[in-house]
């Protein structure tokens, strides 16, 4: 199949990526973060005709679907989104430093996804035959992958903060200079979460709307529904934090990785630790 | 004694006003959901004891964490969640509104100075001269001012989108909304299952709590069938059904195909795809059947939700303060979000009064 070469030339690329922003971090060398940036997006154009691809193979194999079926292409799926993210707030903001804690991610979703998981292309069960699987799936991971992004960019607040607290005086020029100021840092969190919130809303509404038509109840407590449900209730205290004294800066950005930790409980740990409706990732 | 009882409602209200009580109700909610994710729900108490001991049983019975999330202390927080959402919006509420239809509209000299966007240009035509001409150009370019003359100087004052205030407020009641239609559903609906053996037909189901309900009419599987992929995955459950009333089979009801994802309604009762078997040489259907009369107030309360966070994340209430003085005129403006994405505009606007030449 042509689309699994394909797949193993972005995990490439994304490992690419990852090591010249860090060469970027250690030597301040722009033009390493802007050829960081250029090989992520390379890396994200050649999974965008990989999926398409296996799309297309799906069908020439007869069992036409989404490539958004199994773990496998839920795991592609997620870190393709992650650097669409991110290529997103790279393009607005332009702090390429922030490639180096997003990319990350994405490479360890392919680097799983190319050696853990079986990637054979297998027909639909009854249960996902819906064009419901599309709309759901899609706002899930945007939403996710905004998250993932909201809390490399945390990591990079705790770090900052912690290393101007403890110097009294600042190290001008050091790795810390490359880093956007912490006010830049806790306003690009709470941007990517604004990105992520109104997508995970919407797909825990597209997940009820489908389970309603496919089973009577648009919610059940099932543990994937609940964990969903979970992660909106942290990050909409993240976004009430925000008005509150005392609740901004390092607290905020824990709310964010613990939102994330909460994200991939509900993403991964659901399926491989507890039982439920969603039992495709085993 | 009436001050102190005053104080203590009043101490009772600002604490169900606070935004610490929502961050912390809104924590409680995710750290005590995550008991239900672990330990399985609605099992039989032989179930629990080949895990659990029968100390930890009892005690656990006891919290109703067996059906956690109907248990009493679960509603409570709910109801309080609830309680903390319509006092913060009744507290908040009139402010906002009293901001929308009551606009600034002159502009004090001490809040100039709190403005990060301003700009000001000279003028050499006589002030209501350019009190007009700078009218009609915010107008022009970007709302239609409201001018108040203020001693001797004309404050004109534009605004776009100042109902973008409310959209928290919209998300707010759209939670409201779904737990309504939540109660609805639980009061007049029911959820259901019953199996059909192929050629003959029920009138009633059992609904989960173990009574038999009638439906008032009768459904009759016709045909129930399972085909499957070439690798032994299950491809498709049809069952055939009919619905008859008095014995008369329903015109456009005959031998409706029901799959999983596309289920068959009638009269408000809806019949989904869902299980199978053989019984004394015969295929059987399973059917879920359920009745929900809240589900549209529900999806109601998710388009209020969508469209809320939608206007509260991404619109924002933009304001623009032109004052008019003998030779000269100030603009002032802000926007309730995104500073950074307003400024630009600002720039744009600066630069076209710059060019105007009055």
């Amino acid at each position: 199949m042509t689309s699994s070469l394909l797949f193993n030339v972005t995990t490439l690329a994304y490992m690419a990526s990852m090591i010249v922003f860090f060469a970027f971090i250690a030597s301040k060398n722009k033009s390493l973060g802007t050829a960081g940036s250029v090989i992520a997006y390379s890396g994200l154009i050649i999974q965008t005709v990989a999926i398409a691809l296996r799309w297309k193979e799906s069908y020439d194999l007869g069992v036409g679907h989404a490539p958004l079926s199994n773990l496998y292409e839920s795991v592609v799926f997620f870190s393709w989104t992650i650097i669409l993210i991110f290529a997103f707030i790279d393009i607005k903001y332009r702090y390429r430093v922030v490639g180096a804690f997003v990319v990350p991610f994405a490479l360890l979703g392919m680097a799983w996804a190319q050696l853990g998981l079986n990637n054979g292309i297998e027909p639909l069960v009854p249960a996902l035959q819906s064009n419901w699987l599309l709309y759901h799936v899609i706002t899930c991971f945007l939403g996710y992958a905004a998250f993932a992004v909201a809390c490399g960019i945390s990591i990079m607040y705790l770090i900052k903060a912690t290393n101007e607290e403890g110097a009294s005086t600042v190290s001008a020029g050091g790795i810390m200079a490359m880093f956007p100021p912490i006010k830049v840092l806790d306003d690009l969190n709470y941007r990517a979460i604004m990105i992520g919130f109104p997508l995970l809303t919407l797909g825990i509404i597209t997940g009820a709307a489908w389970a309603n038509y496919a089973w009577g109840t648009y919610w059940s407590w099932d543990p994937k529904e609940t964990w969903s449900l979970i992660v909106w209730f942290v990050y909409a205290a993240f976004l009430h934090a925000r008005f509150t004294r005392g609740w901004v800066g390092k607290r905020a950005a824990w709310l964010s990785i613990i939102g994330f930790a909460a994200t991939i409980f509900c993403y991964l740990g659901v399926n491989l630790f507890l039982s439920g409706l969603h039992s495709y990732g085993k | 004694m009436a001050t102190t009882k005053r104080n203590f409602v009043h101490i009772i209200w600002d604490s169900f006003c606070s935004l610490k009580l929502t961050i912390f109700l809104l924590i409680s909610l995710a750290l005590s959901s995550i008991i239900g994710t672990v330990l399985p729900q609605g099992q039989l108490p032989p179930e629990y004891l080949a895990q659990i001991s029968p100390v930890k049983l009892q005690i656990y019975a006891k919290l109703g964490f067996f059906d956690m999330y109907h248990s009493w202390w679960f509603i409570a927080l709910l109801y309080i969640f609830s309680l903390n959402l319509i006092s913060c919006s009744i507290k908040r509420l009139p402010h906002v509104i009293k901001f929308i239809t009551e606009p600034t509209l002159v502009l004090g000299e001490s809040m100039r100075s709190t403005f990060s966007l301003k700009k000001e240009i000279r003028l050499s035509a006589p002030v209501d001269v350019s009190q007009e001409k700078l009218a009609a150009f915010l107008g022009k370019e970007f709302a239609t001012p409201v001018i108040s003359e203020h001693s001797g100087e004309y404050h004109l004052f534009a605004q776009k989108s100042a109902w973008s205030r409310l959209g928290v407020y919209v998300v707010h009641l759209s939670i409201l909304v779904i737990f309504v239609g939540a109660i609805i559903g639980s009061l007049f609906g029911y959820k259901g299952f019953v199996t059909i053996v192929e050629g003959s037909s029920i009138s009633s189901v059992e609904s989960r709590s173990g009574n038999q309900i009638p439906l008032g009419f009768e459904l009759r599987c016709d045909q129930f069938s399972v085909t499957f992929y070439n690798t032994g995955a299950p491809k498709e459950f049809k069952s055939i059904l009919t619905v008859l009333e008095n014995g008369q089979p329903i015109k456009d009801y005959t031998n409706a195909r029901v799959v999983v994802n596309d289920p068959l309604t009638y009269k408000g009762i809806t019949f989904y795809q869902s299980s199978y078997g053989q019984e004394m040489g015969k295929m059987y259907t399973g059917l879920q059947v359920a009745k929900d009369p809240g589900v549209w107030v529900v999806w109601l309360g998710c388009t209020m939700m969508i469209i809320g966070i939608f206007v509260a994340f991404f619109m924002s209430h933009k304001r623009v303060w032109i004052i008019v003085s003998k030779g000269h005129a100030r603009m002032y403006a802000n926007a309730s979000k995104n500073q950074a994405a307003f400024q630009m505009q600002f720039e744009n606007l600066s630069e076209l009064l710059n060019n105007l030449k009055i």
